[in-house]
Parts: structure tokens; C-alpha cells; sequence
């Protein structure tokens, strides 16, 4: 190992290095077009699919011809046979993620009980859960540093565990704990996780992370002395050092405070927009509203139920949510009486939430009751029997 | 996957594809991890190098001027402080070894979770403790040096063997690195390293023959003796430094013994720790 001035010297694996601009710089399309198809190992003859995805990401929900598509893959059921060159399944784009019949216990506690989870590329998918779902189970088993008990795990085309190495080498992963050298410089930071990457030009990489994370002026600054919203950017920045085709992001704002969480957003937005499959847990509902196109809402280690936001709010809350105040003794006379009528009411906080109230006989919703539309968070309420945040 | 060996149809002639599987013990993998512990390395060396060279030296004044000067001269035809400066590279080796080892990689795992984040990469655990004890063991091999070069100021004359000092040092610091790494992912908290230092880091390094020379301990504790690496490590470099004999082969070979065991240990104990 050869020592050069301050650096260790790397040898660089031979993975071309698409030339991808900044986020927000290029078109989103042709980014994801050239990032899809320059870092798939083997996938010729199928610009065709990859471009069609791209178009998909950065214009998905005004184009009908992309909710099929995305929709067909995920019924394919994503694992395919292995074709003769390489995994059919990661050719063809289908499934960044296929989990089936996932376990994985800690003693007695099961903390991902029996897991199926699709993840087409090109999506962001928010994992939705209370505290103690598995939601972290769930990415420490795709990150390898956890082994499933039983089950099949895919992770672009590379079973886990066996090809772990394979698939972390393609995803990155954001934390949910800072865990940033803090009494090294920010530029260094980045160079660590770049050679750790088998990034080829450890310089280059290190700048369009930097302008990620907007933080080029203050580059040599030690990270001890970055604000809280700084360190965020630059945890995130870090992992996309390599640009990876999947990423992970594990309750990337929990306990942050508002700024800083819109500051994220901002910058998960353009990653998103950029073509890259996100998977992300959380459970700040808004989150998930704000930057998921589709919802998996984790309970007990399981996934009970996905959608698109919209389509969860429909299938499960209807279109009407009316929302009653009143002493305790009368919101449960309510309550019974809603039920009674086959409505489904929820706790929130001080009130009651009778959901689907579109579909009351008179009578039933008070007259006072504040009618809104439903929410993700009535769905969640109603699913999980948790309050959410 | 079953067409990891198999030549990739290709439509674009010359675009290699990238490898399909990846190599166990990388180098690239080990030295981005060496690397990250050089980057940390710059924001610290000072103090480190200055406590490297300031605590030899108080221990050769008062071991080597202290005693040398009233109750003893020479041990085995050498002057008493040449004796103990020789020794004391086996200490500076023991304390930049296997201390560092133990508390950098608690510190590293349970309150900084920073294997987390390199295990995230494409790093296995048994690249993540190669490059540990790699560069613990580098480091090492430089500050062992420091005792035996403030003792050429007392007389110590210089000798070609000397320049095997740095590979003794080394070799023997890849041993207990992968010590303190194995005592790190055992224990619970960080105060049960008191037991392991009383228990066993103060005995070596005192019954290494740094100090005084074992043969004047009882027999039981002689043969004892044999199995410290320290006190191996102490033969070596006053062979390096007064003349080799022939099984001092055979004492090098228990170090590269030691540091092969004690590197699968710590790849077994860690990887329990780390991966669930
Ligand atoms: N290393 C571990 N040892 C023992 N139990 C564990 C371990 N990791 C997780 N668990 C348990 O598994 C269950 C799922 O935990 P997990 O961290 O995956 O939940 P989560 O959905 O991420 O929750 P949160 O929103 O609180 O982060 C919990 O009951 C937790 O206590
Ligand atoms: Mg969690």
C-alpha cells in the first residue's frame, strides 16, 4: 500500500463513473437515463425500458402510460430467473428491492415477522411505521448488518446475504444517527467514504457532494463546527458520494427541528427527482405525504398496506373526515353511536375522528364536527391504532 | 449469481463491464478504511507523538539514571540504562497497541456507531479489522522506535540489526491490536477495561524483562514468560541491538504466530458484535 503525501493511495475498482451533474443542473430525465444505464453492469438492449422509467420519474403522475409500467413490473412480482447474462430482474429495472417472507427475531422479539416489500426503481417509497414496526430491522437486513432468519432478499439484482457486498457497493445509506468524523475537515469526510466507494476520481466526487450538500466554502472547516443543518446536508451528501442507483435513507429528519427538516426535504426532493430509488422510513406523516410516491405502512414487522398516498386515503378513509369536540362523556356517546352506524373513529387527540363521514346517515356527525378532507394520518391512525406525529 | 464468471454479451465493444463479484480482504477496502483513521490521525498526532516521547524518556531517567546510578550497573555486560532503553520498546510498543485498539474501537462502535456507517459500504468486517490492526501496527512500528533512539544519546551505540527494530515492533503491535480489538467487542462497558488492563497489560509489560532480566525470577514465572509476546519482542530488539542468536528466528515466529491467531479472533469477535 503505497503512502502518497498525506493520502493513502487507492486502487480504484474499474466501474465507469458516470458523469452526472450536480443535482438540479442537468435535466432530471437524461441524468437517470445516463446514471441507469452506465451503471447497470449489463444491460444493453434495454434503453428502451430504462428510458421509458426516466420519464416516468420526472413526470409521474400526470402520465398514465408510467403508473402501468411501474404497475406491471411490481405484478411481474419482481423476481425473475436469472437470464444468461446476469439478473434478468436488475436488467430489466423491475426491482431495486424485493423482499419475500422476510423474518428476523431478536429473542423473543420478532422484529420483521414474515416481510414482502417491492421496491421498482425509479420510486421513492416511504416506509410508514410507529416506533418498534422494524422499519430499521428492515434496512440494517438490506445493509447486511443484519441476517434474516428466513426469507428472500434482492437488492438490485444481488441476493442477500450472500452478494451483500455486491449490493451495498450500488446503494447508498443515510443514518439516522450523525455518525460523521467530527473532528475532521468536511472535505475529508467525504474522501474517506468515496475511496470506501471505490470511487475512481476521489476529487471530483468529493465536489459535486459538496455542492449537495452547499457546502464549498466551508470545505476545510473542521465538522465540529458546522451548524445542525449543515452536518445534516453533509451526512446526506455522504452517502451519495458515489452516486448510487438505490438509496437508503432511515428516518432521515427524526428529532430535527423544522428548518432544517424543510432543508432535507429540499435536497431528497431533487435526488428524487433525479431518477434515484429511495427508500425511506419514517414516521412523520407529513414526510411521507411530502416525498413519497408510494406508502408501505410497516405494523409488527409486517407491511399491512400500500399505495400511493391517495389511493390509501380512498381505500381506507374515504373522502371525509369529520373531526368532533366535545366533554368526554359525550364524544363517547358519539363514538358508540358512529360505530353503531358502521363508521370507523379514531382518537385525536382531545377529539374524536369520525372517518369516512361522507357516508353518515343525518344525525349520526354532529352538526358542530369540523368536516375535513381524510388524511394520511387518519389511514395510519386506523391501521396501526397508533397516534401518529 | 451463476453468471458471475461468464463473459458479458456486450453491445458496446470496449465498454468494460464493471466486476460482478467482489474479492474478499480488498486493498482498496482496507486502505479507504486506513485512510479514514490517517484523516483522524492529522487532528491528534501532536499530542500522541508528544506523550510517545516524553514518557520513555521518564522512565529511562528514573529507571536508567535513578537505579543505574546507586544500586545497578550493568545487566548481562550491559550498561543498566542501555538495558532498559532496549526494554522499553517493547512498552511503547504494548501501549501504542493494544490501549488504542481497545478504547478506539469501543469508542468507535458504541458511541460514534461509525462501523455502522462503513459496514454500509462495501466493507466486510474482516477488511474493517485488517485495516485497523494495519495501521495500529504502523503507527506502532514508528513510536517503538522512539526508546531505543533517545538511548543512543546515553551511549547506546547503533548496530545494522537495529533496523529490524521497526518490523519486531510492528509484527508485535498487529498482536496485541488485534487484542484490544477482541477485548472491545467482549466487553459491556467501558470500565471493564480496568480489568483487562490490571489483568493483563500490566503483567506483560512488567514481566517482559524490560526492567530487570526474567531469569532471576523463579523458574515458574520464567516459563511463563515465554508466552508474553513483550518479552519476546525484548529479546528481539536487544538482538538487534547487542547480536542475534540463532532462535531468535523461532521468537519472531511466535510473534507472527500471535498476531495470525489474535487477527482471526478479532474478526470472529467483531463480526458478532457488528452483524446480527
Ligand atoms: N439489536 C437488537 N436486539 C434486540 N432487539 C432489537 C434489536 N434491534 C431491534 N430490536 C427490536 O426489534 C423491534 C423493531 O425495532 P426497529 O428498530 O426495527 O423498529 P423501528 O420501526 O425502526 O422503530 P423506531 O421508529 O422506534 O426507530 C423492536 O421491538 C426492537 O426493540
Ligand atoms: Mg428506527
Amino acid at each position: 500500500m503505497a503512502v502518497e503525501g498525506d493520502h493513502l493511495a487507492v486502487e480504484p475498482v474499474q466501474r465507469p463513473q458516470p458523469e452526472v451533474a450536480v443535482l438540479g443542473q442537468l435535466g432530471e430525465a437524461e441524468v437517470a437515463l445516463e446514471g441507469a444505464l452506465e451503471q447497470g453492469p449489463d444491460r444493453p438492449g434495454l434503453e428502451e425500458d430504462v428510458r421509458a422509467r426516466s420519464r416516468c420519474s420526472s413526470d409521474r403522475r400526470s402520465d398514465s402510460t408510467c403508473s402501468d409500467l411501474i404497475q406491471r413490473s411490481s405484478s411481474t412480482g419482481g423476481i425473475l430467473p436469472d437470464g444468461p447474462s446476469g439478473g434478468l430482474a436488475s436488467v430489466l429495472g423491475v426491482g431495486a428491492i424485493e423482499l419475500r417472507g422476510v423474518v428476523k427475531s431478536f429473542g423473543p422479539i420478532r422484529a420483521v415477522d414474515g416481510l414482502d416489500l417491492d421496491v421498482p426503481e425509479g420510486i421513492c417509497l416511504g416506509l410508514l411505521g410507529p416506533n418498534g414496526a422494524g422499519k430499521s430491522t428492515t434496512m440494517r437486513l438490506l445493509t447486511g448488518q443484519a441476517i434474516a432468519d428466513a426469507g428472500e432478499l434482492r437488492v438490485l439484482g444481488h441476493e442477500l446475504p450472500r452478494q451483500s457486498k455486491e449490493a451495498r457497493a450500488l446503494m447508498g445509506v443515510v443514518p439516522q444517527l450523525d455518525n460523521l468524523d467530527i473532528d475532521v475537515t468536511v472535505e475529508d469526510n467525504l474522501a474517506v467514504y468515496a475511496r470506501l466507494y471505490r470511487v475512481r476520481d476521489v476529487g471530483a466526487a468529493v465536489d459535486k457532494a459538496l455542492d449537495i450538500a452547499r457546502l464549498r466554502d466551508r470545505r476545510r472547516d473542521a465538522v465540529e463546527k458546522l451548524s445542525g443543518g449543515m452536518r445534516r446536508r453533509l451526512l446526506l451528501a455522504r452517502g451519495l458520494v458515489h452516486e448510487p442507483r438505490l438509496v437508503l435513507l432511515d428516518e432521515p429528519t427524526v428529532g430535527l427541528d423544522p428548518q432544517i427538516r424543510t432543508e432535507l426535504w429540499t435536497l431528497i426532493g431533487a435526488l428524487k427527482a433525479r431518477g434515484t430509488t429511495i427508500l425511506m422510513s419514517t414516521h412523520y406523516i407529513e414526510e411521507a405525504e411530502r416525498l413519497a410516491d408510494e406508502v408501505a405502512v410497516m405494523h409488527e414487522g409486517k407491511v399491512i398496506s400500500r399505495g400511493s398516498p391517495s389511493e390509501l386515503i380512498a381505500t381506507h378513509a374515504g373522502r371525509q373526515t369529520a373531526e368532533v369536540y366535545a366533554p368526554p362523556q359525550r364524544l363517547a356517546e358519539l363514538r358508540a353511536e358512529a360505530e353503531a352506524a358502521g363508521l370507523r373513529v379514531r382518537a385525536a387527540g382531545p377529539a374524536i375522528a369520525i372517518v369516512g363521514s361522507e357516508r353518515a346517515e343525518n344525525g349520526t356527525v354532529p352538526a358542530d364536527a369540523v368536516v375535513r378532507a381524510a388524511t394520511l394520518e387518519d389511514v395510519f391512525v386506523l391501521l396501526t391504532g397508533e397516534e401518529a406525529e | 449469481m451463476s453468471s458471475a464468471a461468464e463473459p458479458v454479451p456486450s453491445s458496446q465493444p470496449g465498454a468494460a463491464p464493471p466486476p460482478r463479484t467482489m474479492r474478499r480482504l480488498e486493498p482498496a477496502a482496507i486502505a479507504g478504511v486506513m485512510s479514514r483513521e490517517l484523516a483522524n490521525f492529522r487532528t491528534y498526532w501532536r499530542g500522541t507523538t508528544f506523550s510517545s516521547v516524553l514518557e520513555p524518556l521518564v522512565y529511562l531517567l528514573a529507571f536508567g539514571l535513578g537505579l543505574g546510578a546507586t544500586l545497578v550497573d550493568e545487566v548481562e555486560g550491559v550498561p543498566y540504562i542501555q538495558f532498559v532503553g532496549t526494554g522499553m520498546v517493547a512498552t511503547a510498543v504494548i501501549f501504542s497497541s493494544a490501549l488504542p485498539a481497545m478504547f478506539g474501537t469501543f469508542v468507535k462502535h458504541r458511541f460514534q456507531n461509525t462501523y455502522e456507517a462503513i459496514l454500509a459500504a462495501p466493507v466486510d468486517v474482516d477488511e474493517l479489522v485488517t485495516a485497523e490492526m494495519l495501521w495500529i501496527a504502523a503507527r506502532s512500528a514508528v513510536y517503538g522506535c522512539v526508546p531505543l533512539i533517545v538511548t543512543f544519546f546515553w551511549g547506546l551505540p547503533p548496530a545494522p540489526g537495529m533496523l529490524l527494530v521497526p518490523l519486531f515492533a510492528f509484527v508485535t503491535a498487529l498482536g496485541f491490536a488485534g487484542f484490544g480489538i477482541t477485548t472491545a467487542a467482549i466487553v459491556a462497558k467501558i470500565d471493564q477495561f480496568n480489568y483487562v488492563t490490571a489483568l493483563f497489560i500490566t503483567p506483560l509489560f512488567l514481566v517482559a524483562g524490560t526492567f530487570f532480566p526474567i531469569n532471576g525470577l523463579p523458574e515458574f514465572f520464567q516459563v511463563i514468560a515465554q508466552a508474553n509476546p513483550l518479552h519476546q519482542l525484548v529479546e528481539l530488539v536487544r538482538g538487534g541491538a547487542f547480536g542475534f542468536e540463532w532462535w531468535d528466528l523461532a521468537r519472531f515466529a511466535f510473534l507472527v504466530a500471535f498476531a495470525a491467531v489474535t487477527w482471526r479472533i478479532a474478526i470472529t469477535r467483531l463480526r458478532a458484535r457488528l452483524i446480527q
